[in-house]
């Protein structure tokens, strides 16, 4: 037993003294939080401006064609300018972000009463352009409507009758959902920071401790091996486990800091401690599986080779549920990744969650981390461990 | 005292196995220096492995002071300082910290540990180095550390893979004079060499080693007398066959 403190303690002041390592860690995991919800905050300033329909910029070919279709756009916020000489390269340049072209034929057209042509040129793979292309669509949409109407009344027909439909569109959606689809993110965030958080400590104490030799002779002191692998596995998690607060905390701070997400989004600091708490098994699991790997593994080179595989897997449960949809139930709360997700979520969106799914929870993830530790045991013991072949 | 046994040891390759011990049987005793020689590659370091337990042998049995090494390595390595072919440090330890931590992985506090330390730094001449972190050490000031650190527990039993590699002369004289003093406290000192030198110089007893089997064992007059020449270099070269892979 106390073999495996002082291992523990060897480890962590070994690491403590890499200070440039441990400084990008811990600063990359601080600074990344605050970034992404700065990016959320962004993302719904960006649906905002679009309720309050902002002063648009509309370049229009041929103005002239339509006098009263560009004084209707003037009246609802719309500044008709010049358009550019060529309309395809300018939107391509990402000059402007659509260009609206009056058909040359569009007054002959439109006093014979057919349907005048009106293009509208945009790139639809750009992201930016997303906002103008619906305020203008809606707009076009509503004057087409408007004019056809009055000559139906001037026909003596009721416009109603045109219209078999009236859809109106109620949107239930309040900021804080929209926060929260836009958090959507967050608990994969954090899963894979618990997960891989120890990654590099793992291998370095492993295959890089054989590759600095000097593995040779701490596998030589009167120490059972199993031992030796837990004091190296307990620094590990331990890393891990500051990594995750860095991160929670640099999350709960930020929220403060987020004017566009609503106050109730932010969670307390009784939520941040239960995330944590459901978080650290996923840390001792990343932990005990890149412990086996990295004693199998020849050299640090491959056993780094495993962390973009690796990478993937808490993204995994999730994927599927996207492509096949089922209600949450108790099983999931055994599957790695997928009951971290869902557990993470519940803190976040104030569910409660029973003692049997916790428990469900936690035996899960004991029983997997013991048959993994159980396997790196055995090869700490081994030759290959000792040898790299 | 050690007892090797007839261990044998083959690792597979691509091209079959490959058997490094053929059979390989000698005893070291207290209170003697006993040397493996054999030129490069002829199974030493693989029969040290053995002894201490990093590797398990294919079949025969080894003691250290009564502990069967296949069946209680955690016992028979609590007798054993070893000095493994690698020596690799802590390099953001400093040579005090690499030692002690070492010394507590053998149950040994740091406390109890001190007056040994300082008698190793002074043997050693070890002191205008022992509190600088290991980064950027000379190979002699690796070496030296990595023996104090084998050493720090006080085993009975000092086992050694080729400790003067790299070493200049007065690093060299330094670590006779340190393994002749364990002579002389009564503990069994085994070490392998490829330096014929080395052996006339300290040891008691000597295992020709060659092809992975023990070729001849005996004190250097016995194996001056069962050669036939003069000149223990001959002896040597005699003995094994070959000069290759041996060094004055």
């Amino acid at each position: 037993m106390s073999a495996i403190i002082t291992i523990m303690r060897k480890e962590w002041l070994d690491l403590v003294r890499d200070r440039r390592t441990v400084f990008i860690a811990i600063v990359m995991g601080a600074l990344l939080a605050p970034a992404l919800v700065i990016g959320i905050n962004i993302f719904a300033a960006e649906k905002q401006s679009e309720r309050y329909e902002a002063l648009l910029e509309l370049p229009v070919v041929n103005p002239e064609m339509a006098p009263n279709l560009v004084v209707w756009l003037n009246q609802r916020n719309v500044k008709v300018v010049p358009a550019p000489d060529s309309v395809e390269s300018a939107i391509r340049a990402q000059d402007v972000d659509l260009v609206v072209v009056i058909r040359e034929d569009f007054a002959e057209q439109w006093y014979a009463q057919e349907r005048a042509m009106v293009d509208v040129f945009f790139d639809s793979s750009r992201e930016s352009a997303r906002v103008a292309r619906n305020r203008v669509a809606g707009l076009l949409n509503d004057y087409s409507g408007t004019v056809g109407r009055v000559r139906m009344l001037a026909r003596g027909i009721d416009p109603g009758s045109a219209n078999a439909l009236q859809i109106v569109a109620q949107d239930l959606a309040t900021q804080k959902s929209r926060a929260g689809q836009a958090l959507a993110f967050l608990p994969y965030f954090l899963i894979l920071t618990a997960f891989l958080g120890g990654a590099y400590f793992v291998i370095d104490t492993t295959a890089g401790e054989r590759e600095r030799e000097s593995l040779e002779s701490l596998l030589l002191v009167p120490v059972p091996a199993s031992h030796i692998m837990l004091g190296k596995v307990f620094a590990a998690v331990l890393f891990a486990i500051t990594m995750i607060s860095v991160a929670l905390v640099a999350f709960k701070i930020s929220f403060e800091f987020a004017p566009n997400l609503l106050k109730e989004m932010s969670i307390g600091w009784g939520s941040v401690f239960m995330i944590l708490l459901f978080l650290a098994p996923v840390a001792v699991l990343g932990v005990a599986l890149l412990t086996l790997l990295s004693a199998n593994a020849k050299s640090v080179k491959e056993a780094q080779s495993y962390m973009s595989m690796l990478m993937l897997l808490p993204v995994l449960p999730t994927l599927v549920l996207m492509i096949n949809p089922v209600k949450t139930e108790t099983w999931m709360y055994a599957v790695p990744f997928l009951s971290q997700n869902q557990l993470v979520m519940a803190v976040l969106r104030g569910e409660a969650l029973s003692a049997l799914e916790v428990s469900v929870y936690l035996l899960s993830q004991v029983s997997l981390v013991c048959v993994i530790l159980f396997a790196a045991a055995k090869l700490y013991a081994s030759e290959r461990m000792a040898l790299g072949r | 005292m050690i007892c090797v046994d007839k261990v044998a040891k083959g690792f597979k390759a691509k091209t079959g196995t490959v058997q490094a011990v053929q059979s390989v049987s000698f005893s070291a005793e207290d209170g003697q220096i006993t040397g493996l020689l054999g030129p490069n590659g002829a199974g030493k370091t693989t029969t040290l492995r053995l002894l201490y337990g990093l590797l398990r042998a294919d079949s025969g049995s080894i003691w250290v002071d009564g502990c069967e090494v296949g069946s209680d390595p955690v016992n028979a390595r609590r007798r054993l300082g070893v000095l493994p072919d690698t020596r690799g440090l802590y390099t953001r330890l400093t040579a005090r910290e690499n030692i002690e931590y070492f010394a507590r992985l053998n149950g040994v506090s740091v406390r109890d540990a001190k007056g040994e330390l300082d008698r190793l730094i002074e043997n050693l001449e070890m002191s205008d180095f022992v509190d600088r972190r290991c980064e950027g050490f000379s190979q002699g000031q690796r070496t030296k550390t990595a023996i104090a650190r084998s050493v720090i527990h006080k085993p009975q039993n000092i086992v050694l893979d080729e400790p003067t590699n790299g070493l200049d002369v007065m690093t060299t004289r330094g670590l006779r004079r340190f393994l002749e003093s364990c002579r002389a406290e009564g503990r069994c000192v085994v070490l392998s060499t490829h330096i014929m030198q080395e052996v006339a110089a300290l040891c008691d007893q000597v295992v020709v080693i060659a092809h992975g089997s023990v070729v001849a064992k005996g004190s250097l007059e016995e194996l001056k007398a069962l050669s036939g020449q003069a000149n223990l270099e001959d002896a040597f070269v005699h003995l094994i066959g070959s000069e290759e892979g041996l060094m004055l």
